[in-house]
C-alpha cells in the first residue's frame, strides 16, 4: 500500500519538472488556507447566531405560528421532487439514510428540541414516500405532471392565506424559483416555436423578444416590471412577490426559449417530413413528435438553468423582498451582531453550495442516464 | 378578431374601472377592508425595526400605524405591517399598495410637487448629523476636508451633502451611497467610509445598539432640518384629515395629561372639554371625519399619548435615548415645536 | 393531345395557380394579422401606461435630463464640452445635469466591463487548462474552484469580496507599501502612472516613437525571436525616457484620507471587477475545457511523438485551435459579464443601475429612466456582439475547419 501511494504521488504530483514546482507552490498555499479555514470555523467563529436566527433565515418574517404552512408547503415540494428523482434512479437504502441524517442534524442544532425535528422528519418521509413510489410503481410515473401541477398549486394555496407579502427567507427563493420555472417553460416552448416559424413577422418579433431579454440584466427586468405593473393595472393591486415573479417569468423564458429550440433542432428533419407526409396536422407533429424529443434531449441543461434562477433569486432584494442573503443582512443589522459577517456569508454560502451542487449532480446523471436510454 | 374585440373590450373596462374607482376615498376602502395596510420600515431601531428574537415589528411609527387603526377601525391590531424601502415607499401609497407611510421620510418641497403625496403633520423633528469613529480624531465637520463619506441611496442626506460640499469648496470629498443602513455601518465600522450621514436619530440608533457605543462619535454639526412626516396619496382630503386629526389628537393627548392609564378614569371625566376630546358623552368629533366618537379614546388606549409612544421607543430606557429636552420633539409648553391644534 | 386533354391540363394548372395564390394570400393576411395585432396591443399598452400615469398625477417627460443633478457620484468620467465640439472628459461633478450622471453610468459600466472582459478571459483559459493538468493538485484545486463558483449565488460572492475581503485591507494610515509604489488600503489600490513631461524636446519625441514602435512589433510581429527583441527594445527606450525626464514615475502618496497621485482602483470596484471576473472565468473555463476535450486526442499524441513539451503543445497548437471555436460562447459570456455589472448596486458602487435609482429617487421619473438604461444596455451588448462576430470572422473565414 505505502509502494502504491509513493508510486502515485510521484506519478501525479511530481511527474514532470513543471509539476514538481507547482506542486511545491501550490500545496503548501493551499494547506495553510485549508487550515486557517478550519481553525477560525471550529474555534473562533460563534456559530450560535445562525442557530438563534435559523428561523429568519429560512422564512423570513412569516409569523412563526403559521410555521406550519412553511413546514406543509416543504413536504409537498419535498414529495415531488422525491417522485421525480424516482422517475429516473431507483430508491435504494442507502439514499433512505443519508435523508434519515437531516431530522438528527436539526436535532443536534436545535439541542434536542425535537419540533424541528419531528416536522423535519416528516418532510424526509414525504420525499421517500414520493420517491419509493415512482421507483417502484411504474404506472405513478404517467401522472407525474399532474401531481407536480396540483402540488404547486397547492403549495401555493397554502402559503398564501396569512398575506404573501411575508413570504421570506430560504423559503421565498425556494418558491420563487418554483414559479418561474414552472411558468416559464410553457412560454419558453411557444417562444421557440414562434422563433422559427415560416411567418416572417412572428419569427422576427420572437426573436426581437428573446435578444432583448438576453441583452438586459435580470435585476433591471425585475425593477422594471415593479413599476410598471402598479401604472398598468393599479386595481390588481398585484403584490411585490407577484411582481417579482412575473419579472423572473418574462427574463428566464428567453432563456428557456434558446435551450428548446436547440433541442427542436436535435430532432432530425425527417422525422417531421415524414409526419406530414402522412397527413398528421401541424400542430399534433410538434405536440406528440417534435416537442417530447426535444425536451428529452435539453431536460439536463434545463435543469441547469432552474439551478441559474435559484442563483439569481436574492436579486429580488431591488424590490425590498427579504429572500435567503437579505435576511442575513438583516441578521448582521442588528448592530450587536454587525461583526458576524463572516459566520453568516460562510453560512450563506455553504447552504447555497450544497443545494447547487445537489442539482449540478442531478443534472449530470439526468444527462447520462439520457444518454444511454436513448440508445 | 374576435380575440382582439375581446382583449381591447378587456383592457378599457380595465382602465374605465380604474378611473370610477378613483373617486373612492381610502378612508372607505379602509373601513370596508377592514384592515388597515400600513407602510413601515423594518430596519430603522426606534422607528421601524423587527425585532428578530420575538418576531414583531416596533418603532414610533409602528405606533402611529397602530393609533392610526385604532382610530379608524377601532382594534390597534387590524392593521398589517408591509414593508417599504426608501425607494419603494412612495410607488406603494400612490399605487394603492398601502394606505398610510409611516417610514421617516423627510418632508421636501421635491416630495410633494412632483409625486402626488400629501405629508401628514410632522412626528418627529431630525437633522442630518454626520457619526465618525471616535479614534479618528475627527471633532467637527470641518475635518473632513477631502474624507469619504457615506450616506443611503435615494435619501434626502445625498442633496444636502452634496450642497455643502459645494458651498465649503471641498473638491476632494466623496460621496459614497449604499443602499440601506446597515452596510453603511459596516463600511464605518471597517473604516471605509470616514463618516456615515444620516439623520440624527438614526445614527443614536446605531451607536446606541452597538456593543461599544463609546467607540463611536456623532458630532454636533446639523448639517440640515430634517422633519419627518407620514404621508398619504394626494388629493383625498377626507382620508387625510382623518389622520391629521388623530396626529393631533396624540400631541394634545400629552398636553391635557391623558395616558394609557389614567384613560379609564379621564374618560368618566365631568370637563367638557375632555369629553369632547374623547367622545365620551356621545359628542366628539368622530362623525365631522367619518370616524366613530371614539376614536381618540381608542388611538390612546393602543399607544398612549405622544411623549408615551416617544419613550416607549426613544425614551430613557431604550439603547438610542434621545433627550427630548431642548429640541423640537418637546412639547410646546415646553419649549419645542409639539403643538397641536385647538379642539374646540 | 386533344383540345379537351390541354383545357383539362391547363384546368389543373389554373387550380393549382390559384390554389398557390389563395395560400399566398392567405399567409400574407396571417403575418398582417399578426403585425397588426402586436402594433395594437402596443398601442393598448401605451394607452395603459399613460391612463394610470395621469391617474396618479405622474408626469412622464424627458425634460428632467436637461436638469441639475444637485448630488455626487464616487467615481467616474463625464463628457463635457470643451473647447469647440470636441468633448472632454471630466469627473462628475453636482453642479452637472442629470444626462451627464447617465453619461458617468454608461462610462463605468464599461470600463468594468472591458477590464473584466480582458481579465477573465486570460483567468478563464488558465483554469480551463489547469483543470486538464497533470498534477493532481492543480486539476482539482481548478476544478472545486470552477464548481464553488458557479454553484454560488453571484450576488453573495460579491457581498462576500467586499465585505469581508476588501473592506477588511488596512486602513490608509497603515496600508502596507509595497515596492515602493503600490498602496493597497481600504480607501482603494493605488498603482504609480507614468506621465508625460518632456514638452516637445526632440530627444523625448524620438524616444516615444522609438518606444510605440517597439511595442507594436512586440504584438504583431509573426517572428517569435523577433518579438522578444522588440519587447527589451521597448523596455530600454521606456526607461531612457525616465532617466532624460521625458515621462516621471507618479508615486502615489498617502495622505491623512486618501493618497494622492497615481491612479486607484476604489474599492467598490476591486470588489466588484474580483467578483464579476472569478464568476465569469469560470464559465470561460468550462468552455475552453469543453473545446479542448473536444479536440482529438491524436493532436496530442502526435505532439508527444514528435518531442514537444506539454507547455509548448498546449500553447502552439491546442490552444489556437480552440479559441477558433469558442469565440461565439465567449461572446455570450462577455455579454452576461456587463449585465452582471448591474449588481454593483449592492456594494457602492455607481454603474449604470446604481445611478438610474439615484436619479429615480431623486426626481421621481423612473419610468423614463428606465427606458434610457435599457437602450443603453441593448447597445452595449449589441457592440459586444458585433465585435466578436467580427473578430470570429477575421479568424475563422471559411467557418471552423475539422
Amino acid at each position: 500500500m505505502i509502494a502504491t501511494s509513493i508510486k502515485w504521488t510521484r506519478h501525479n504530483l511530481f511527474g514532470k519538472p513543471f509539476d514538481v514546482a507547482l506542486s511545491l507552490l501550490v500545496i503548501p498555499g493551499v494547506l495553510w488556507i485549508a487550515c486557517s479555514i478550519l481553525d477560525w470555523a471550529l474555534t473562533t467563529a460563534r456559530w450560535d447566531i445562525i442557530v438563534q436566527s435559523l428561523r429568519v433565515l429560512m422564512i423570513g418574517v412569516f409569523p412563526a405560528d403559521q410555521a406550519w404552512r412553511a413546514w406543509t408547503a416543504s413536504a409537498i415540494m419535498a414529495a415531488t421532487l422525491g417522485a421525480g428523482l424516482g422517475c429516473v434512479f431507483s430508491f435504494k437504502p442507502h439514499h433512505g439514510l443519508v435523508l434519515a441524517l437531516v431530522p438528527l442534524l436539526i436535532l443536534i442544532v436545535d439541542h434536542g428540541d425535537p419540533q424541528n425535528a419531528l416536522s423535519a422528519a416528516g418532510v424526509v418521509a414525504a420525499t421517500s414516500l414520493g420517491w419509493v413510489l415512482t421507483s417502484y410503481v411504474p404506472l405513478s410515473r404517467k401522472a407525474m405532471p399532474a401531481a407536480a401541477f396540483t402540488g404547486f398549486i397547492v403549495v401555493v394555496a397554502v402559503m398564501a392565506p396569512p398575506g404573501v407579502e411575508l413570504w421570506g427567507g430560504l423559503l421565498l427563493s425556494v418558491l420563487l424559483t418554483l414559479v418561474t420555472s414552472v411558468l416559464s417553460l410553457p412560454i419558453g416552448i411557444l417562444l421557440a416555436f414562434g422563433r422559427q416559424s415560416r411567418l416572417s413577422s412572428l419569427r422576427i418579433i420572437c426573436t426581437w423578444y428573446i435578444e432583448v431579454m438576453r441583452s438586459v440584466p435580470l435585476i433591471l427586468v425585475v425593477y422594471w416590471i415593479w413599476i410598471l405593473m402598479p401604472v398598468l393595472a393599479p386595481q390588481w393591486g398585484l403584490a411585490d412577490v407577484a411582481r417579482g415573479m412575473i419579472g423572473f417569468t418574462i427574463f428566464y423564458s428567453a432563456y428557456v426559449a434558446e435551450y428548446v429550440r436547440s433541442g427542436l433542432q436535435a430532432v432530425p428533419r425527417a422525422q417531421t417530413e415524414a409526419a406530414r407526409s402522412l397527413g398528421v396536422s401541424e400542430f399534433d407533429i410538434n405536440r406528440s413528435i417534435v416537442l417530447p424529443q426535444a425536451l428529452r434531449v435539453v431536460v439536463a441543461p434545463l435543469v441547469g438553468n432552474v439551478l441559474d434562477i435559484f442563483n439569481s433569486a436574492p436579486l429580488v432584494f431591488i424590490i425590498g423582498l427579504t429572500d435567503f442573503l437579505r435576511a442575513g443582512q438583516m441578521i448582521l443589522a442588528n448592530p450587536q451582531y454587525g461583526d458576524r459577517t463572516f459566520e453568516v456569508l460562510s453560512f450563506l454560502l455553504v447552504t447555497y453550495f450544497l443545494v447547487g451542487s445537489m442539482i449540478t449532480y442531478a443534472a449530470r446523471k439526468l444527462e447520462d442516464h439520457m444518454a444511454t436510454s436513448a440508445r | 378578431m374576435k380575440l382582439l374585440k375581446i382583449l381591447t373590450a378587456g383592457v378599457f373596462a380595465g382602465v374605465a374601472f380604474t378611473a370610477a374607482n378613483a373617486s373612492a376615498s381610502v378612508l372607505d376602502t379602509v373601513k370596508q377592508r377592514g384592515v388597515l395596510n400600513c407602510g413601515t420600515d423594518n430596519t430603522a431601531p426606534g422607528f421601524g425595526y423587527l425585532n428578530t428574537t420575538t418576531g414583531q415589528i416596533e418603532g414610533l411609527d409602528v405606533d402611529f400605524c397602530k393609533a392610526v387603526a385604532a382610530g379608524v377601525l377601532g382594534d390597534a391590531a387590524k392593521v398589517k405591517f408591509i414593508t417599504v424601502t426608501d425607494k419603494s415607499r412612495f410607488d406603494a401609497v400612490l399605487t394603492g399598495q398601502v394606505d398610510v407611510v409611516f417610514a421617516h421620510t423627510t418632508i421636501k418641497p421635491a416630495r410633494e410637487s412632483s409625486i402626488a403625496i400629501d405629508f401628514l403633520p410632522i412626528n418627529f423633528y431630525d437633522g442630518t448629523g454626520l457619526m465618525v469613529k471616535t479614534d479618528a480624531g475627527i471633532k467637527k465637520f470641518a475635518d473632513l476636508d477631502g474624507a469619504t463619506i457615506c450616506t443611503t441611496q435615494g435619501s434626502a442626506t445625498e442633496t444636502v451633502l452634496a450642497a455643502a460640499f459645494k458651498a465649503r469648496g471641498w473638491k476632494d470629498s466623496k460621496v459614497l451611497t449604499y443602499e440601506n443602513l446597515e452596510k453603511l455601518f459596516s463600511a464605518l465600522n471597517s473604516g471605509r467610509c470616514n463618516a456615515m450621514s444620516t439623520d440624527k436619530s438614526a445614527l443614536a440608533a446605531w451607536a446606541g445598539n452597538a456593543p461599544k457605543p463609546a467607540d463611536y462619535l456623532i458630532l454636533s454639526d446639523t448639517l440640515d432640518k430634517s422633519p419627518f412626516g407620514g404621508f398619504v396619496a394626494a388629493n383625498d382630503s377626507k382620508w387625510r384629515n382623518a389622520l391629521r386629526w388623530i396626529e393631533y389628537g396624540l400631541f394634545q393627548a400629552e398636553e391635557s395629561e391623558i395616558t394609557q392609564a389614567n384613560l379609564a378614569e379621564k374618560l368618566k371625566s365631568e370637563d367638557p372639554f375632555i369629553q369632547k376630546f374623547l367622545g365620551s358623552n356621545g359628542g366628539g368629533y368622530g362623525k365631522d371625519f367619518g370616524l366613530s366618537d371614539d376614536f381618540m379614546a381608542q388611538a390612546i388606549k393602543a399607544v398612549g399619548n405622544y411623549g408615551e409612544a416617544y419613550d416607549r421607543n426613544l425614551g430613557p430606557k431604550t439603547k438610542m435615548y434621545l433627550d427630548r429636552k431642548g429640541t423640537p420633539n418637546a412639547l410646546w409648553t415646553q419649549g419645542g415645536a409639539i403643538y397641536s391644534p385647538l379642539w374646540n | 393531345m386533344t383540345i379537351h386533354d390541354t383545357s383539362a391540363i391547363r384546368g389543373m394548372a389554373e387550380s393549382v395557380r390559384s390554389r398557390r395564390l389563395r395560400n399566398r394570400l392567405r399567409h400574407a393576411a396571417i403575418q398582417l394579422g399578426i403585425v397588426a395585432l402586436v402594433v395594437v396591443l402596443l398601442g393598448m399598452l401605451a394607452y395603459a401606461v399613460k391612463a394610470g400615469l395621469a391617474e396618479k398625477g405622474i408626469r412622464f417627460s424627458f425634460s428632467f435630463l436637461a436638469n441639475t443633478a444637485g448630488f455626487d457620484i464616487s467615481e467616474g468620467l463625464t463628457l463635457t464640452s470643451g473647447e469647440g465640439f470636441v468633448p472632454n472628459l471630466a469627473q462628475f461633478s453636482s453642479e452637472m445635469s442629470i444626462a451627464s450622471a447617465f453619461v458617468t453610468g454608461i462610462f463605468n459600466t464599461a470600463k468594468i466591463a472591458l477590464l473584466a472582459i480582458i481579465l477573465s478571459t486570460i483567468l478563464g483559459t488558465m483554469l480551463g487548462v489547469g483543470r486538464l493538468s497533470t498534477n493532481w493538485v492543480v486539476r482539482n484545486l481548478c476544478f472545486w474552484i470552477v464548481e464553488f463558483v458557479r454553484n454560488t449565488p453571484l450576488l453573495i460572492q460579491l457581498v462576500f469580496w467586499y465585505f469581508a475581503v476588501v473592506l477588511h485591507f488596512p486602513p490608509m494610515a497603515s496600508a502596507a507599501k509595497l515596492y515602493g509604489g503600490l498602496i493597497v488600503s481600504q480607501q482603494g489600490i493605488y498603482v504609480p502612472t507614468l506621465s508625460w513631461t518632456g514638452g516637445a524636446s526632440t530627444l523625448s519625441l524620438i524616444l516615444i516613437t522609438a518606444t510605440g514602435v517597439s511595442a507594436l512589433g512586440a504584438i504583431f510581429d509573426p517572428i517569435r525571436g523577433a518579438r522578444r527583441i522588440c519587447v527589451g527594445a521597448a523596455v530600454v527606450c521606456l526607461g531612457l525616457l525616465v532617466a532624460t525626464g521625458g515621462m516621471i514615475v507618479n508615486f502615489p502618496v498617502a495622505n491623512k484620507f486618501k493618497a494622492s497621485g497615481g491612479t486607484s482602483i476604489s474599492p467598490e470596484m476591486a470588489a466588484l471587477l474580483l467578483a464579476v471576473v472569478v464568476s465569469s472565468a469560470s464559465f470561460i473555463a468550462e468552455t475552453v475545457r469543453g473545446a479542448i476535450d473536444a479536440l482529438p486526442k491524436a493532436q496530442w499524441e502526435a505532439a508527444g511523438s514528435l518531442g514537444l513539451s506539454r507547455r509548448d503543445t498546449v500553447n502552439d497548437i491546442i490552444l489556437p485551435q480552440v479559441f477558433r471555436v469558442v469565440l461565439p460562447s465567449f461572446g455570450n459570456q462577455y455579454i452576461s459579464l456587463t449585465k452582471n455589472t448591474a449588481l454593483g448596486i449592492a456594494v457602492g458602487f455607481p454603474d449604470l443601475f446604481n445611478i438610474y435609482g439615484t436619479i429615480a429617487n431623486q426626481t421621481g421619473h423612473s419610468l423614463e429612466g428606465i427606458i434610457i438604461v435599457m437602450a443603453s444596455y441593448l447597445v452595449l451588448s449589441w457592440i459586444i456582439s458585433s465585435s466578436v462576430y467580427w473578430a470570429n470572422r477575421r479568424l475563422n473565414p471559411m467557418g471552423v475547419s475539422q
